[in-house]
């Protein structure tokens, strides 16, 4: 992106047409788009449309804004007609990458919130709309205050029904995608999550949400200046803010084998962390670098909190190096820094409180979103064995025979699966006793698994203890929402709580409800919508996907609900009236939007 | 006042009424014979007057019967009806006595109607009375005969005169014109009978008796026939060839045949004549008459009236009869060869078999050939089978069929006999396929079952007497269930080897675990058994016993554990294949209307649109019946192995009423992107599928895959290895062959030497027997016997029975010898108390001579088998040694499989107990390779050789008939045993396997040593016997080669 921006000042420069202040806001536009700050560079972009709407670089600038905001088929459009009005190659590069995400995010839902702009897939990824709607709501709040920057306008989310949608948006490989265990990611000002449908017993994507939002922060506090390892540092950091505090994002098992990569001198140095954390060689490698990472920002906060942060975000927005950054602030060379830093690490003391007790669990991400989780993944084969026959007893109603042979397999492989099935067929035999030693053993072992979680709450429950049943809930639902279980046990334990019950209800009708198809809004009239630049567009409560002013949109003739939501504010809704075809040039709808 | 009865007027009228009765069929018999007469006498003036034709005949019939006709109808009614009540005959009688009756005179009609209405119209019943009583006098007084006759006669006197008159002229005529009256009365008799009933008849010849010749015609297979008799009718096949013979009462000059069938038809043909014999020849050929026209050499026409009869003997359709199968309907594949045993006979010979089908419902119909021996034969009973394949038969028709056998008639075409219609069902493939597998799930729940009685039911021994006697009772149910659950695998395990869309592992795994059960439900029951005697004679439980109890029930647990995961994880690859074949189908159907499409779309006729539709609505159909299938599978394919949305094709109707509609609508791309969005659905489940299968065989069973494939890998290389030794260790066998033969010589000569020292010995102790021999079985005796023994046993070549018998006589005449000298010793001591002490010193003598022979004959026998050291050179068995290290190191190997093998049945049960038996025989047979090297016998290690190298070759055919039959397209449960599997990874799903394959089974025999050498020695062991010992020396030989 830099490369590009100076590039293309060399071009505006060398370009007679355009006048010095045109040129330079062209410029600016393209360089706060680098800079991450796209409500900025937004506003550029519609002053310079409406003086020079021909324009082939303005064009462009209007495409990368519409890829920043989302809006594939406007940016494709927008990078054709740049192309055709002569802009340079330089400016439409990103024209291919905005074709693949149009295919691959093609009939996407949206939910608006004040705040976001969350798209997803058509279907049961619903249920995760309003629990990612708090986690980004409460984690924008703390993240802002943390770090001391907020983004004007609305953040779009994109929840990806499978690891290969991120792969096609976004410029990494399937295989670096899976290698790596990479799942969501931060880039043109988006927010691009993988559902936990797609990942091996779903993984904390609620967290992740938050990390995420932490690196747009990040990017628009910094002006996107910060090295990657401080970038993933700082996000590792922060992620778990929304629900408690920062820090606590390091389960025990990652502490202590970063303590004795530490202690054996096999950490991964900071610069092999470029450009992405997901290019590292395999999960243990990107383990090991966030607990590098993640330990170095909180030495930092603990050496000058989180003032000194902030500080150093600045300065780099100011054009500081990292280096330079981090020695204006803390007064010390980075390079000692990272040294005293390392050499904390071998007397580091483990953090307990709050913190998950395992390691993290490994991501395997599936071929196929729907693909059935193998329930023993990971279990010796003697496990294995025991286990399945438990559960062919079980499918039999042989539920006790089912517990024995359980029991023998805990006793066999001790794995939190196995724990987990435990729990459940005892709990199916109404032995509390061994079902909840079982779900806690199971938890113990791997906090990040949906199922003791929701076992967990039925003991409870079971026991008369709905309140507590609450948590565990939260637990699964923050790492696998989609098991039904999850939101029927809420409706009992959360019944005196309307916003637990309404979700819960929701959750239940999506999952209940057959399979969805994006709704048709009709052919025969096509129209373009300009009003209310960089606005949203939805017909018929329908999202579009495009935004003001938008590539061509076919509709029904006849009457139609317009609403445009802009980048920051309420909604506006108009009726219009689409005409049919009369021949090859589109009817523009550009209705009053002004003083709804 | 009471009626008054008429008793007297009702007798009356009855008698009159019979007398008239009588009267009226006189009268009508007479008008009828009137008629007769009439007819004839028109007949013959007809006849004589030459007037044929069809208007005469009818003339003649209508006047004779038109009369006859009259009289049956006139009298008839008469008869039947005017006199059938009584009052009429009382009018009868009151108008036949009215000319003479006073008129005061009560009229007979009148009294018998007051009589009847007495009463009813409020008449006067004196008055009534009156006439009642009147009428009673006057009936006394008539004379009903006399009235009667007076009546009949003034009718029946102009009806015997026209009779008379009619019969007058027809007799006139008669006498005058006789030919006529023949040709009328024939008219009249014998109408359908004659050609022209009419025409004036010619004389008719006189013949003497027929001579009939017959020759059937050959299907028949009758020898010709000759017949005399005085009617001349024939009797005979169709296609009979018959001659007629006879001579005339006059000399003829010529003679027709004329043969007649029907009303119509005839034929005439020239007869030979010579003199008065006629000759006529005809063939038969349906039924009828022939006669003969004559000319008599004066020149006078006769010819036959009536001729003779043909008639056709009957020539039956064979009578079938289906034996086999009597089951109806029977269900069957619909490409089963149908095995049918029919029993067939025929009067005459069968001709060709078939079967004539048709599928109900349908207009599908045919007959197909049944190769069965039938052809040619009176009767027979025959098997064939009737090929269904080339039917076409689809799952779920209905075959009606019966077996058509032909007879041999080749005159009028075959005649069909058939059997009574049977009928086949065509069991759907699939169908069974899901009968077999449900068979296997139930199989399956109940060994599931049994596992968890015994999960729940864990033997220990029990303080508590009653508890523990509970406990025994249901270990004892346990058991019981145990052997249930054996036999419903049984019926599992046949089912699933019948079944033709199964996996053959299925059922052998099936039966692997029903093995296993049974092994272990025996050995618990035994337990079992024991620790209940002893409860039941304690009444406590014993410690023991119970352990006992409990290990065996660890073990029936155990395998259950590992058996039933195994059995469940074969069944849901089956489904997930079965699911496969389902969707493929489907893609297949949508595959085929995108080609109709696409052909109406190059040419958009009206026919081609026509196609199209109907394409449609059979894809519809056929969709319709797909989905319903795989909405049953749906429910019992694992979740966890493929998401059941991805089976779901309720979708595919409503997308193909789309199609249709956009193809009514004419448009043809958005049905073809319809059409091409289906097929990409299709795609989608297809790969879901296969996925699941790759996720069940990578979850479970990677490790297996990986284990198996470098165990075939061993097992191929040591199976090379071994054959390699083996090459070696023949080189050496050969070797050793031919130095025994060198060594055996001539066997006569070596017989004839050894029986020279044997009659020396015996000459030398018959002379030593006075002496010596003191009773009859002392040692003497026994040692003469033997060397007698040895001798016999020579002469009969049996060199094993002599070698033998020279070994015990060589023992026993020590003995003797040794007796002897002892004798001998105290006859010098003692005196003659022991005998002549000369005697028996020269006895002893004799004795001492006789066993060197003895031991010569003895030592010779033994030089026939010789050591391998006399056979081998020091350095060929230094060879022979470095061999039988080599053996060693490849027995270990075995050994070492086996290990490998031992494991693989740890997680797949489908390895039995019968496949690491297999591998034993072959370790063992290396060992004896192995020993049989070490101690220089090349032909014993050549034994053990092929032993080892048929063990291993049945192993790998075992392996490889465990892996194959229907592993699809990868994945699954895999087994990677067979050829091409060793070469590592990517080369899934090759499967050369031909289940028509039989695997020899080896004979004990062919562990021995090769054929080859054993021919050798037996050929040599021919040369130079004598007939009669050829057997004893054969046994001998044999004896060697053992």
């Amino acid at each position: 992106m830099r490369v590009r921006a100076i590039l293309f000042a060399a071009l505006i420069f060398a370009a007679p047409a355009f006048a010095d202040d045109q040129a330079t806001a062209l410029k600016r536009g393209f360089q706060l788009l680098d800079a991450w700050r796209v409500d900025e560079a937004r506003s550029i972009a519609e002053s310079l449309w409406a003086r020079s709407p021909e324009d082939g670089s303005v064009l462009a600038l209007i495409a990368e804004v519409k890829l920043h905001m989302s809006d594939y088929e406007g940016a494709a459009s927008f990078y054709e007609k740049a192309r055709d009005a002569g802009a340079p190659e330089v400016l439409t590069r990103n024209a291919s990458l905005a074709l693949a995400a149009r295919a691959a995010t093609q009939g996407y839902a949206e939910t608006v919130t004040e705040r976001f702009v969350i798209r997803y897939s058509i279907g049961k990824d619903e249920i995760l709309v309003p629990y990612a709607e708090e986690t980004l709501e409460k984690a924008l709040a703390s993240l802002s205050d943390l770090l001391g920057w907020k983004p004007s306008g609305r953040i779009v989310v994109e929840l990806y029904p499978s690891a290969s949608t991120l792969a096609d948006v976004s410029t990494l490989t399937r295989e670096e995608i899976k290698n790596s265990g990479t799942i969501a990611l931060c880039k043109w000002n988006r927010l691009m999550v993988t559902t936990p449908r797609a990942v091996v017993f779903g993984y904390h994507w609620r967290d992740t949400l938050a990390h995420e939002l932490a690196h747009l922060v990040i990017g628009g506090a910094s002006k996107n200046t910060v090295p990657i390892w401080l970038h993933e540092g700082i996000a590792k950091f922060v992620e778990t803010s929304w629900r408690g505090a920062p820090g606590l994002g390091l389960p025990i098992e990652s502490q202590r084998s970063l303590a004795d990569a530490a202690k054996k001198g096999k950490l991964i140095p900071f610069a092999r962390m470029h450009p992405s954390m997901a290019k590292l060689k395999n999960q243990e490698e990107t383990s090991l670098a966030f607990a590098e990472v993640f330990t170095f920002v909180e030495y930092l906060v603990e050496l000058k909190g989180w003032e000194s942060m902030r500080g150093v975000l600045a300065k780099m927005a100011e054009g500081e190096s990292d280096a330079q950054a981090i020695e204006h602030v803390f007064g010390v060379p980075l390079t000692t820094l990272s040294d005293q830093w390392m050499a904390s690490l071998k007397n580091r003391k483990i953090k307990v409180e709050g913190v998950e007790q395992g390691a993290d669990r490994k991501v395997v991400i599936k071929d196929k979103s729907d693909a059935p989780d193998d329930a023993l993944h990971g279990v010796s084969k003697e496990g294995r064995r025991y286990a399945r026959a438990a559960d062919l007893l079980f499918s039999r109603g042989r539920s006790k025979a089912a517990q024995v042979e359980l029991e023998k397999a805990v006793k066999a492989s001790s794995a939190p699966l196995l724990e987990a099935k435990l729990a459940v067929v005892a709990l199916a035999n109404g032995d509390l006793v061994a079902a909840e030693r079982a779900a806690r053993g199971a938890l113990a072992g791997n906090n990040d698994l949906a199922g003791p979680h929701v076992t967990l709450a039925e003991i409870l429950i079971r026991g008369k203890n709905p309140a507590a049943a609450i948590e565990p809930l939260q637990g699964a639902l923050a790492v696998n929402p989609f098991d039904p279980r999850i939101h029927e046990l809420l409706l009992r334990a959360g019944k005196d709580d309307p916003t637990i019950s309404t979700r819960a209800k929701a959750a239940i009708r999506v999952l209940q409800a057959p399979k969805k198809t994006a709704p048709a809004l009709g052919t025969g009239g096509i129209v373009i919508v300009e009003g209310l630049p960089f606005s949203r567009v939805f017909v018929d409560d329908v999202a579009t996907g495009l935004v003001t002013p938008t590539a061509e949109l076919e509709l029904s003739p006849g009457k139609h609900k317009l609403r445009l939501v802009p980048p920051i504010g309420p909604a506006i809704e108009r009726d219009v009236v689409v005409d049919a075809n009369k021949g090859p040039a589109p009817q523009r709808l550009a209705p009053d939007m002004r003083g709804s | 006042m009471a009626p008054r009865a008429l008793l007297a007027l009702e007798r009356l009228l009855a008698r009159v009424r019979a007398r008239v009765r009588r009267a009226a069929l006189f009268e009508g018999t007479l008008v009828a014979l009137t008629g007769v007469a009439l007819g004839l006498a028109v007949g013959i003036i007809a006849a004589r007057l030459r007037l044929t034709g069809f208007p005469l005949a009818l003339i003649q019939i209508l006047i004779g019967g038109s009369i006859i006709l009259f009289a049956a109808l006139r009298y008839g009614w008469i008869l039947a009806r005017s006199l059938r009540r009584p009052i009429d005959v009382a009018t009868w009688v009151d108008d036949a006595l009215a000319p003479g009756t006073p008129d005061d005179a009560v009229r007979f009609r009148t009294a018998l109607e007051l009589s009847r209405d007495r009463g009813r119209y409020n008449e006067s019943e004196a008055l009534s009375d009156l006439a009642a009583k009147s009428a009673e006098k006057r009936a006394a007084e008539v004379d009903d005969a006399e009235l009667v006759a007076r009546q009949v006669r003034r009718s029946q006197k102009p009806r015997l005169i026209a009779f008379a008159i009619a019969a007058t002229i027809a007799s006139a005529l008669s006498l005058i014109f006789p030919g006529p009256r023949a040709s009328a009365w024939a008219a009249l008799t014998a109408v359908s009978t004659l050609d022209h009933p009419l025409s004036p008849p010619l004389p008719e010849p006189r013949f003497d008796d027929i001579r009939l010749s017959y020759r059937y015609p050959s299907y028949a297979q009758r020898a010709p026939i000759t017949l005399v008799t005085p009617d001349g009718a024939v009797r005979a096949l169709p296609g009979t060839e018959v001659v007629v013979e006879t001579n005339a009462s006059e000399r003829l000059t010529e003679a027709t045949l004329v043969l007649v069938y029907g009303e119509e038809e005839s034929s005439r043909t020239a007869a030979e004549v010579d003199g008065r014999h006629v000759k006529a020849k005809f063939i038969v050929a349906r039924a009828g008459r022939y006669r003969f026209q004559v000319k008599t050499e004066d020149g006078q026409m006769l010819e036959e009236r009536r001729g003779r009869t043909i008639d056709l003997e009957l020539d039956s359709p064979p009578e079938v009869t289906l034996i086999e199968p009597t089951t109806s309907p029977l269900e069957v594949n619909e490409a089963d060869r149908i095995m049918l045993e029919v029993d067939a006979r025929d009067d005459f010979l069968l001709g060709d078999a078939r079967v004539a089908w048709r599928v109900l419902g349908t207009t599908r119909e045919g007959k197909s050939p049944l190769d069965m021996g039938t052809r040619g034969e009176r009767r027979r009973r025959d098997r064939a089978s009737f090929d269904l394949a080339a039917l076409n038969l689809r799952p779920g028709d209905r075959l009606a069929y019966t077996v058509e056998v032909l007879d041999n008639d080749t005159v009028n075409g075959p005649k069909v006999g058939a059997t009574e219609t049977k009928e086949l069902r065509i069991y759907s493939k699939e169908a069974h396929h899901r009968e077999v597998l449900a068979l296997a799930e139930k199989a399956l729940d109940e060994l599931v079952h049994v596992l968890g009685d015994d999960l729940e039911n864990a033997f220990t021994a029990l303080d508590e007497s009653k508890a523990y006697d509970s406990l025994l009772t249901r270990a004892t149910a346990i058991v019981e269930r145990a052997k249930a659950a054996n036999t419903m695998l049984r019926d599992a395990i046949v089912a699933l080897e019948k079944d033709p869309l199964g996996q053959k592992p299925i059922a052998v795994a099936f039966e692997s675990a029903r093995k296993d059960l049974q092994r272990g439900t025996r050995s618990k029951a035994v337990a079992l058994d024991e620790a209940r005697a002893h409860f039941e004679r304690t009444q406590k439980a014993d410690d023991r016993r119970a352990r006992n109890v409990g290990s065996r029930q660890s073990e029936v647990v155990a395998d259950l554990e590992k058996n039933v995961v195994y059995l469940a994880d074969l069944l849901n690859d089956q489904r997930l294949i079965d699911a496969e074949a389902l969707t493929k189908a489907l893609r297949a159907e949508q595959e085929n209307l995108r080609k109709a499409l696409e052909a109406y779309k190059a040419s958009p006729t009206d026919d081609q649109r026509r196609l199209l539709m109907a394409a449609i609505q059979d894809i519809k159909k056929r969709i319709q019946e797909i989905s319903a299938e795989l909405a049953k599978l749906r429910g019992s394919i694992p979740t966890d192995l493929m998401n059941p949305e991805a089976l779901e094709s309720g979708d595919q109707m409503a997308e193909m009423d789309k199609v249709q509609k956009m193809i009514e609508e004419g448009d043809l791309d958005g049905a073809m992107k319809q059409l091409e969005k289906m097929l990409t659905g299709t795609e989608r489940t297809l790969a879901e599928m296969q996925q699941g299968r790759q996720e069940l065989g990578s979850r479970e069973y990677s490790e297996v895959t990986e284990k198996a494939r470098q165990m075939w890998k061993d097992l191929e290389a040591l199976e090379g290895e071994q054959g390699t030794l083996g090459k070696k260790i023949d080189q050496y066998s050969q070797k050793m062959l031919d130095r025994m033969k060198d060594r055996l010589g001539d066997p006569d000569a070596f017989v004839a030497k050894q029986k020279a020292r044997l009659e020396q010995a015996l000459e030398r102790l018959a002379r030593a027997e006075p002496a010596l021999k003191l009773t009859e079985g002392d040692g003497f005796d026994l040692a003469e016997r033997r060397v007698a023994d040895t001798k016999r046993a020579l002469e009969a070549r049996d060199f094993g029975a002599a070698r033998e018998s020279a070994e015990d006589a060589s023992a026993e005449l020590r003995r003797v010898d040794a007796d002897a000298e002892r004798r001998a010793d105290q006859a010098r001591r003692y005196g003659d108390l022991f005998g002549s002490a000369e005697e028996v010193e020269r006895a002893a003598h004799e004795v001492s001579e006789s066993a060197p022979l003895v031991d010569q004959v003895l030592k010779d026998l033994e030089s026939l088998v010789p050591s391998p050291e006399e056979l081998m050179s020091k350095q060929e068995r230094a060879d022979m040694q470095r061999l039988a290290d080599r053996q060693s190191v490849l027995k270990q190997r075995s050994q070492n499989i086996k290990k490998q093998l031992d494991e693989l049945a740890e997680q797949v049960p489908i390895i039995g107990e019968g496949t690491r038996e297999v591998l034993d025989e072959a370790t063992e047979g290396m060992g004896q390779s192995g020993q049989g090297l070490g101690t220089g016998d090349a032909p014993g290690a050549m034994g053990g050789h092929q032993k080892a190298m048929d063990a291993l070759g049945r192993l790998k055919d075992q392996l490889e008939q465990m892996s194959k039959g229907g592993n699809g397209s990868g994945g699954g449960v895999p087994l990677p045993f067979g050829p091409g599997q060793s070469g590592g990874e990517g080369e899934e799903g090759q499967d050369n396997f031909d289940p028509q394959r039989k695997v020899e089974i080896p004979k004990p025999e062919q562990y021995k040593v090769p054929a080859e050498f054993r021919e050798d020695i037996l050929k040599a062991a021919k040369q130079s016997s004598a007939e009669a010992y050829k057997d004893a020396v054969r046994r001998y030989y044999e004896e060697i080669v053992k």
